[in-house]
C-alpha cells in the first residue's frame, strides 16, 4: 500500500548507533534515578524531566540492571515510607487514655485519621508518578521476570511498612481510632465520616499478600473482624439497656433505626462488603435474640398492639421479625393466642347467659320461649362479635402484616379453635344467616348483601363440623320457604352457591332440592287451579289451595314434625279438597305417596263477630279447630270433645288452643275457667264479642314461627340425629375405602376415614371403632387372623 | 429498527429456507448486519447452522464479519465446517486483511460511544476531548469534534482553514443543517460503523452535507456486488488513510527546526498547522545538523504508552510547567527521520521507511512502547532474503537483528527468521572470515541467554537453525515425485527420477557436511551440544 499511496520524504542517513554499544554504569544511572525520586517525595518533581529519567531507567533495563534497580527502588520506597511513619504518623497517634475527654479523644482520632489519610494519598501520587517513570522497567523486566509490578510492591510496602511498622503498630491505633469513632456516633456525637471512609478506601485498596486476591483485602482480613467483634459486643448491652428501659414501641423503634443506622454506615463510613454481616449482627441481637421477650411485655406488646389497633407499631414489628425469620412464628404464635383469647371471651358471653337458662329447664312455655328469645338475640351478637373481632385482625393482617400467607393461616386457626370450642356456633352461624335474610338485608345493595353473606361463609369455613351446620342451615331454610319468609330467593341462591363453592355439590345437593320444589309446587298449584276451573265447579263456595309438595328426603322433617305423626280430620269441606287434590296429583305421578303435613301450613278465614268481620290468618291446625265452632248448634265444645272431633295430636292442640283462648290479643275462642294452662275439662266456646283493631290480623302459634335457638332438649334430639347421618357417613367411608384397598391396618384406616370426613366433620376415633365393630358385626370386614390389627374386606 | 422482522429472517436461517431470506433482505436491507438478541448475525448464525447457500447468498449481498467485532470473529470460529470456514475466508475475512482494523477503531473511538447500553444500540457521542464545536444551523445540540479531523477528511473544513480563519481561530464552526445529519456526516469521517450497513446515504440532507463537506460521495447500498460488504470497508478505510496521508504531508510533517538552545513557541508553526489545534510536541535531536526538531501532533492519535504517560505526568504532576503558552513538549531520543516514520504511523498506519532504518524503528517502537508498531517492524525485518543482510550491507547484519529481537522482546518473532536467514547462508556462516566470528559471538550470547534463564544444554539458535538446515534439504525431498521410490509404478520416465536420485545424494551429503561442520564449531566454542 504505501507505494501506492507514495512516499514520504524520509532522508536516508546513516543508521544511529546501537544502544548496545553505549557504556554505563549503574551506580551512575541509580543515583540519577534516585535523586529525582526523593524529588518527587519531596514534592519537588516539576523540574524533573520526565523524559530523562525514563530513559535512563529504559537504558538500565537494557543493560541488565532490572534487578538491581527494581530492589534498589523498593528499598527507596521502604525507607520513604518508615521515614514517613516516624515523622508524620507518630507524633499523631492518638493517646487512649482513659482520663482524656470524649472530646479530646474526637479530636486526636481525627487528626490521626488525618495524618494516616494524608500519608495514603502521599503515597499513591508519588507511587503513580514512580511507575510512570519505571514504566518500561514493568513492561519489560517485571513481565520477563514475573515479578510484581512497581505498583503492586509499592502498595505493600505502604502495608508492611506503614500500618505494620516494626516500631509504631500504625494499623492498630487505625482500628482503634476508627471503631472508637463508630462507636461515638452510635452514641450519637457526629464525626467526620469522609476521613474514616478513605482509610477504609486503603485497607480496601491493600491485600495480604502480592497476588491481590479479593479476598484477602487488609479490610477483611483486619478491619472487618474486629468492627465486627466490637459490634457484637455493642449490641449485646445495647439489646439489655433497651429492654431495661422501654417500652415494646420504643423497642422496635430504636431497633429500627439501628439497622437503618447500621446500613448507612456501611454505605457511608466504612465498606458496603460489610453490610450483611453486620445487619446480621443487629438482628441476632435487637430481634432473634429478644424480640419474644418485647413482644410479651405485659403493657405494650402484641397483645397491647392487637387490641388497640396499632398498626405502625405492628408494621415495623412485623418487618423486623420478618428480617430473622421469613415464617414470622414469633408473631404467628403469639397473634394466635391473644385471638384465641379475645374469641374465648366472646364465647364467655354465651356461657354467662346460658348457665341460668339451663337451670331454669323445666319452666312453663312462655318463660322458656322468653329465653329462647333471648338467646336467639344472644346468638346473633355472638356472631356479630365474632365477625368484628375478624374485620379487625384482617385490618392489622392487610396493613401491618403486608397479607402475610403465612399469618392468613394462623388467624384462620385461631379463629377456628375458638369457634369450634363453641358447640353451638353452627347453630349461631346459621341463625345469622337467617336472620339477615329474614330482616336485614332490606334496604341493602347487592353488593352490600353480598358482603355480609361472605362473612358468614368466612365463618362456615372455621367450622369443623359442617354437618351440623348444614342440618341447622337446612332447617332454617325449610322455614323460610315453607313460611315464604325469605326476601329474596336470589339472595338463597347465592349462598347455596358460596357453599357450595366451599364445600362441594353434596353438601348442598339436598337444599337445592328444597328450591326445586318450592318451584314445582308453585306450578302445581297453578294447575290444579285450571283443573278445578275445567271441572266447572265455580259455583260452589271455593277454596283456594295452595300447596307445597316437598320431596321427603330433600327436607328436614323431624325438626319441622317433632315426634309425633300429623293427622288430623279435616272438615268435610276442606276434605273435600283434599282429596280432590290427592286424587289429581296421584292421577299424575302415579305410585307416589302423599303425606299431609298440616302442622305447616296456615290458612286465610274471613271470621264474622258481631262489631265486623275480620281477615284471619291462622295455622291449618287453628282453623280446624276454628271450623268446629262454625256449626250454629254448638254452644261450647270441652277440650276433649275438640279432641276427639279433630283428633290433633295432643300438644299441637294445646298449644293452638293457647293461642286461640289465652293469648290476649288474639282470644276469638272463649275458656272456661279462664287460665293459663288447657286442661281436658276446660271448656271452650265462641268468643262473638271479639274486637281487634286491625281488620286483618294474624294469630301465631305460640312458640313461634320464626327461628330461634334449640331449646336444650330439641339440641339433644339434633344431636342425635347428627350422630346417626354420622354414622351413616363413617360406615360408607370405610367400606369404600376397604372396597378399594381390601386389607388396611387400623391406624391407616383411621387416618383415611378422618382425611375424608374432615371436610364435613372432625369424626370421632370411638365413634369410627364403634361402627368398624358393627360393620364387623354384619360380616362387612373381618380381622385378620394373624394380625387383628388389620381389618380385611368382605367382598 | 424492528426486531420481530428480525426474528423472521433469523429463524429463515436457522431453517434453512433461503427464499425467505432472500425475499426478507429484499424488504429489509438493513438487517444484513443486524445482531438479535443473542448477539448473532445472520452470517454467525448461518455459519453456525451450517447453510451454505445461505451464507453465500449474506456474503454476496454485503453482510460484514469483522475479526475484530464480537460477531465476525464468532462466525469464523462456529462454522459448522471447512467448508463454511472457507467461504468466510475466502471473502477475505482473515486475520491479515483485519490489520487495518485496530486503525479505524482507534479513529472511530474518537467519536466514543457511550457505554453501557447505548453503545449496543448505536448511539453514538463525540468525546469530550474534542477541540472544536460544530453548531448546526437547523437545531439540534452542538457537537464536538476534531480539527485535524475535519481538515483531513473534507475540503470544506480544509478551505475554512486555508482562507477562511485568518483571524484568531474560533472553536465554534456553523454547520448549515441538523445535528442528525452532522452526526452521521460525522461518522463517516471518523469510519463508525453504522449499524444497518445502510450508512449516511439514505438521508438526503446528509448526502447533500457530504458533497457539500467535499467528501466522496457514499455508496449506493443497494448495488451491492459479491464481496461488496469486505471491499467497501477496506476502501473506506483506505480513503482515510490517503485523506491523513496528506493531512500528515501537507500539515504535520512541517517541524520547527530550530538550533539547538533556541527557546520555542507555538508562533513559530504554521498558521494552517496551528489550525489543526495540536496539543503536544515532539521534540527530537538531529545529531547530524545539531539542531532540534519540534513536531506538532495530537494525542488523540498518539498510541505510544511511553509519550502517554509524559503527557500525564508533565500534564498531573508538574502542570504549574504547562500552561497555553507553554504546550506540552515530550522529548523523544530518536532521529528526525525515527520520528517522522513513527508520526506518520499514527497518523496513517502506514509504515514507509528505508531498509536501513527499520532496525531502528523497532528499537525506537520498543522504547516508546508502541507493540503495534514493533510487530510492524518485525514484518518488514523478516522480508528480506539477501545477502546485504549478512554482510551489512543495509547498515545492519542479521546478527544485530538477532540481538534486536532479544532485547525488545520481539525474539518469537524475529528468532525463527534468523534461524531460517542463517541455516539457508551457513556454508557462508562457517567460513573463516569476520562473519564467522559474528556467528560464533552470536552463539555465545544465546547460549548465555538460555543459561541464564535455566540450565539447560540447548541453544535457542543452534536449535533453530538445525531445524531449518533440516528442512532446507527435506524440502527438496518432497518436492520429488512421490512414486519414485514404488516399485509397481511402470510409466515412470527413467531419466528425472535418476537425476533426482543424484541430487538426493549430493544434498544428503551436503547436509551431513554442514551438519557436521556445525558441530565442530560448537566444539570448538566449547559448548557440549
Amino acid at each position: 500500500m504505501a507505494s501506492k499511496l507514495g512516499s514520504g520524504r524520509i532522508k536516508i542517513r546513516a543508521p544511529r548507533r546501537g544502544l548496545a554499544n553505549e557504556n554505563m554504569r549503574f551506580e551512575d544511572s541509580w543515583a540519577l534515578l534516585s535523586e529525582a525520586l526523593q524529588q518527587i517525595y519531596e514534592r519537588d518533581a516539576s523540574n524533573l524531566s520526565f523524559e530523562e529519567l525514563y530513559r535512563t531507567a529504559y537504558k538500565m533495563v537494557l543493560k541488565k540492571h532490572g534487578d538491581p534497580l527494581y530492589n534498589s527502588v523498593n528499598e527507596l520506597v521502604k525507607t520513604r515510607l518508615q521515614r514517613v511513619t516516624t515523622t508524620q504518623l507518630k507524633p499523631a497517634r492518638p493517646s487512649f487514655a482513659l482520663t482524656s475527654s470524649a472530646l479530646e479523644r474526637r479530636e486526636s482520632g481525627n487528626r490521626f485519621l488525618a495524618a494516616v489519610k494524608q500519608s495514603w494519598e502521599d503515597h499513591q501520587l508519588c507511587l503513580g508518578m514512580i511507575t510512570d517513570i519505571l514504566m518500561y522497567l514493568d513492561r519489560v523486566f517485571c513481565n520477563d521476570n514475573k515479578k510484581p509490578s512497581i505498583q503492586v510492591t509499592g502498595m505493600a510496602l505502604f502495608r508492611d511498612n506503614v500500618l505494620r511498622n516494626r516500631d509504631y503498630d500504625i494499623g492498630a491505633d487505625l482500628n482503634r481510632v476508627i471503631l472508637e469513632q463508630i462507636r461515638m456516633e452510635r452514641d450519637g456525637d457526629v464525626i467526620d465520616r469522609a476521613k474514616i471512609r478513605s482509610c477504609v478506601y486503603m485497607l480496601e485498596g491493600l491485600y495480604e499478600t502480592l497476588d491481590e486476591r479479593e479476598d484477602q483485602k487488609l479490610y477483611l482480613t483486619k478491619f472487618e473482624g474486629e468492627f465486627l467483634a466490637c459490634s457484637n459486643e455493642f449490641y449485646t448491652e445495647e439489646a439489655r439497656k433497651l429492654l431495661e428501659v422501654c417500652d415494646a414501641a420504643t423497642y422496635i423503634e430504636r431497633t429500627n433505626d439501628r439497622l437503618n443506622e447500621e446500613w448507612e454506615r456501611t454505605q457511608s463510613t466504612i465498606s458496603t462488603l460489610t453490610e450483611p454481616k453486620i445487619r446480621a449482627i443487629v438482628e441476632k441481637h435487637l430481634i432473634t435474640d429478644n424480640i419474644r421477650e418485647v413482644m410479651q411485655l405485659e403493657a405494650s406488646g402484641l397483645n397491647f398492639m392487637v387490641d388497640n389497633d396499632r398498626y405502625e407499631q405492628l408494621k415495623v414489628l412485623y418487618n423486623l421479625v420478618w428480617r430473622v425469620d421469613n415464617n414470622v412464628m414469633e408473631i404467628r404464635r403469639m397473634l394466635k393466642e391473644r385471638v384465641v383469647y379475645l374469641g374465648r371471651e366472646i364465647n364467655k358471653g354465651i356461657y354467662g347467659f346460658r348457665k341460668p337458662a339451663t337451670s331454669r329447664e323445666g319452666l312453663n312455655g312462655e318463660a322458656e320461649d322468653k329465653t329462647v328469645n333471648a338467646e336467639t338475640a344472644m346468638a346473633l351478637r355472638w356472631v356479630e362479635d365474632v365477625l368484628a373481632l375478624k374485620d379487625k385482625v384482617d385490618k392489622i393482617w392487610e396493613y401491618s402484616f403486608t397479607s402475610d400467607q403465612g399469618i392468613q393461616q394462623t388467624v384462620s386457626k385461631s379463629f377456628a379453635e375458638f369457634i369450634n370450642e363453641n358447640k353451638r356456633s353452627p347453630e349461631y352461624i346459621s341463625l345469622f344467616v337467617d336472620e339477615n335474610i329474614k330482616k336485614g338485608l332490606k334496604g341493602k345493595t347487592e353488593a352490600e348483601v353480598d358482603m355480609v353473606l361472605d362473612k358468614a361463609i368466612v365463618l362456615f369455613r372455621y367450622i369443623q363440623d359442617k354437618d351440623i351446620f348444614e342440618r341447622y342451615y337446612k332447617k332454617h331454610l325449610s322455614k323460610r320457604l315453607i313460611l315464604g319468609r325469605s326476601i329474596s330467593n336470589d339472595v338463597e341462591r347465592a349462598m347455596i352457591g358460596k357453599f357450595k363453592v366451599e364445600v362441594g355439590f353434596s353438601f348442598t345437593s339436598k337444599m337445592e332440592g328444597m328450591f326445586k320444589d318450592m318451584n314445582v309446587s308453585q306450578d302445581l298449584t297453578t294447575e290444579y287451579k285450571k283443573h278445578l276451573a275445567n271441572l266447572h265447579l265455580a259455583n260452589e263456595p271455593t277454596i283456594d289451595l295452595d300447596i307445597k309438595v316437598l320431596t321427603s328426603t330433600f327436607w328436614p322433617w323431624s325438626s319441622m314434625s317433632g315426634e309425633t305423626t300429623h293427622t288430623c280430620i279435616y272438615p268435610s269441606e276442606l276434605e273435600k279438597i283434599r282429596s280432590s287434590f290427592q286424587q289429581f296429583y296421584l292421577r299424575r305421578h302415579n305410585g307416589r305417596q302423599l303425606t299431609w303435613q298440616p302442622q305447616m301450613g296456615t290458612a286465610d278465614i274471613r271470621a264474622t263477630f258481631k262489631s265486623r268481620k275480620y281477615e284471619i290468618n291462622v295455622a291449618t291446625y287453628a282453623m280446624v279447630i276454628l271450623l268446629q265452632f262454625n256449626d250454629p248448634n254448638v254452644e261450647s265444645l270441652s277440650y276433649d270433645e275438640i279432641k276427639t272431633l279433630t283428633s290433633i295430636p295432643e300438644s299441637e292442640l294445646i298449644r293452638h288452643l293457647q293461642s286461640l283462648a289465652v293469648a290476649p290479643r288474639s282470644r276469638v275462642l272463649v275458656k272456661t275457667p279462664m287460665s293459663r294452662d288447657v286442661k281436658p275439662t276446660d271448656k271452650f266456646s265462641f268468643n262473638a264479642g271479639f274486637q281487634s283493631k286491625q281488620l286483618k290480623f294474624k294469630i301465631g302459634t305460640v312458640k313461634g314461627a320464626g327461628n330461634k335457638v334449640e331449646t336444650d332438649k330439641e339440641r339433644k334430639e339434633t344431636e342425635e340425629k347428627v350422630d346417626e347421618s354420622r354414622a351413616h357417613l363413617i360406615e360408607a367411608a370405610v367400606v369404600r375405602t376397604m372396597k378399594a384397598r381390601k386389607s388396611l391396618k387400623h391406624a391407616d384406616l383411621m387416618l383415611q376415614i378422618t382425611e375424608q370426613l374432615s371436610k364435613r366433620f372432625m369424626p370421632d376415633p370411638s365413634m369410627i371403632k364403634k361402627r368398624i365393630e358393627s360393620l364387623i358385626e354384619r360380616e362387612y370386614l373381618e380381622r385378620e387372623t394373624a394380625d387383628p390389627n388389620t381389618y380385611v374386606y368382605l367382598a | 429498527m424492528n426486531t420481530q422482522g428480525l426474528d423472521i429472517l433469523m429463524n429463515a436461517i436457522r431453517l434453512g429456507e433461503i427464499k425467505t431470506v432472500q425475499e426478507h433482505l429484499g424488504t429489509f436491507k438493513h438487517h444484513l448486519n443486524a445482531v438479535d438478541k443473542f448477539d448473532y448475525s445472520p452470517i454467525g448464525l448461518a455459519s453456525l447452522c451450517g447453510h451454505y447457500d445461505i451464507l453465500e447468498l449474506l456474503l454476496s449481498l454485503g453482510a460484514r464479519c469483522d475479526r475484530d467485532t464480537f460477531q465476525g470473529e464468532r462466525a469464523v470460529y462456529s462454522a459448522l465446517n471447512d467448508r463454511i470456514r472457507n467461504l468466510l475466508l475466502r471473502y477475505d475475512y482473515s486475520v491479515s486483511v483485519d490489520n487495518k482494523q485496530p486503525y479505524a477503531t482507534l479513529l472511530s473511538s474518537l467519536l466514543s460511544k457511550e457505554v453501557g447500553c447505548a453503545s449496543l444500540t448505536g448511539i453514538y457521542r463525540p468525546r469530550p476531548d474534542g477541540d472544536i464545536s460544530l453548531h448546526p444551523h437547523n437545531g439540534g445540540e452542538e457537537i464536538v469534534a476534531h480539527a485535524f479531523v475535519l481538515v483531513a477528511r473534507s475540503k470544506y473544513f480544509r478551505d475554512i482553514v486555508e482562507f477562511a480563519m485568518e483571524a484568531p481561530q474560533t472553536d465554534r464552526l456553523p454547520i448549515p443543517t441538523d445535528a442528525n445529519s452532522t452526526l452521521a456526516v460525522l461518522k463517516r469521517m471518523y469510519l463508525v460503523d453504522s449499524d444497518n450497513g445502510l450508512e449516511v446515504g439514505d438521508k438526503p440532507d446528509s448526502k447533500k452535507l457530504s458533497v457539500d463537506l467535499g467528501l466522496p460521495p457514499p455508496s449506493n447500498p443497494s448495488d451491492l456486488e459479491p464481496r461488496g460488504g469486505a471491499n467497501k470497508r477496506t476502501s473506506l478505510v483506505e480513503g482515510a488513510q490517503e485523506d491523513f496521508l496528506r493531512l500528515w504531508d501537507e500539515y504535520l510533517n512541517v517541524p520547527i527546526r530550530l538550533p539547538r538552545g533556541e527557546s520555542f513557541s507555538t508562533s513559530r508553526l504554521a498558521h494552517r498547522t496551528r489550525a489543526l489545534r495540536p496539543d503536544v510536541f515532539l521534540r527530537v535531536e538531529s545529531q547530524l545538523d545539531e539542531e532540534v526538531f519540534f513536531y506538532a501532533a495530537h494525542k488523540a492519535m498518539i498510541q505510544s504508552d511511553f509519550i502517554c504517560a509524559a503527557i500525564r505526568f508533565k500534564q498531573e504532576f508538574q502542570s504549574s510547567r504547562t500552561s497555553k503558552q507553554c504546550p506540552t513538549i515530550v522529548s523523544i531520543d530518536v532521529s528526525p527521520e525515527i520520528m517522522e516514520a513513527i508520526l506518520k504511523w499514527f497518523y496513517t498506519d502506514m509504515v514507509d521507511i528505508p531498509l536501513e532504518a527499520v532496525l531502528d524503528l523497532l528499537q525506537a517502537a520498543d522504547m516508546l512502547l508502541i507493540e503495534r508498531l514493533k510487530s510492524r517492524a518485525c514484518l518488514l525485518l523478516t522480508t528480506q532474503d539477501s545477502d546485504d543482510l549478512l554482510t551489512g550491507e543495509v547498515g545492519y547484519s542479521i546478527f544485530d537483528v538477532a540481538r534486536t529481537g532479544w532485547m525488545t522482546g520481539t525474539f518469537l518473532k524475529l528468532d525463527p527468521f534468523c534461524g531460517k536467514f542463517l541455516a539457508s547462508r551457513l556454508e557462508q556462516c562457517l567460513e573463516e572470515g569476520i562473519i564467522r566470528l559474528q556467528f560464533e559471538e552470536l552463539i555465545r550470547e544465546s547460549a548465555g541467554r538460555i543459561q541464564k534463564r535455566e540450565e539447560t544444554d540447548t541453544i535457542e539458535l543452534i536449535d533453530d537453525i538445525r531445524y531449518y538446515l533440516s528442512e532446507r534439504f527435506r524440502m527438496r525431498f518432497e518436492a520429488l515425485p512421490t512414486n519414485m521410490f514404488s516399485e509397481e509404478s511402470q510409466d515412470v520416465d527413467k531419466i528425472p527420477q535418476e537425476r533426482a536420485t543424484e541430487t538426493l545424494k549430493t544434498d544428503s551429503f551436503e547436509y551431513e557436511k554442514l551438519s557436521s561442520a556445525l558441530d565442530e564449531l560448537l566444539d570448538k566454542l566449547g559448548f557440549d551440544v
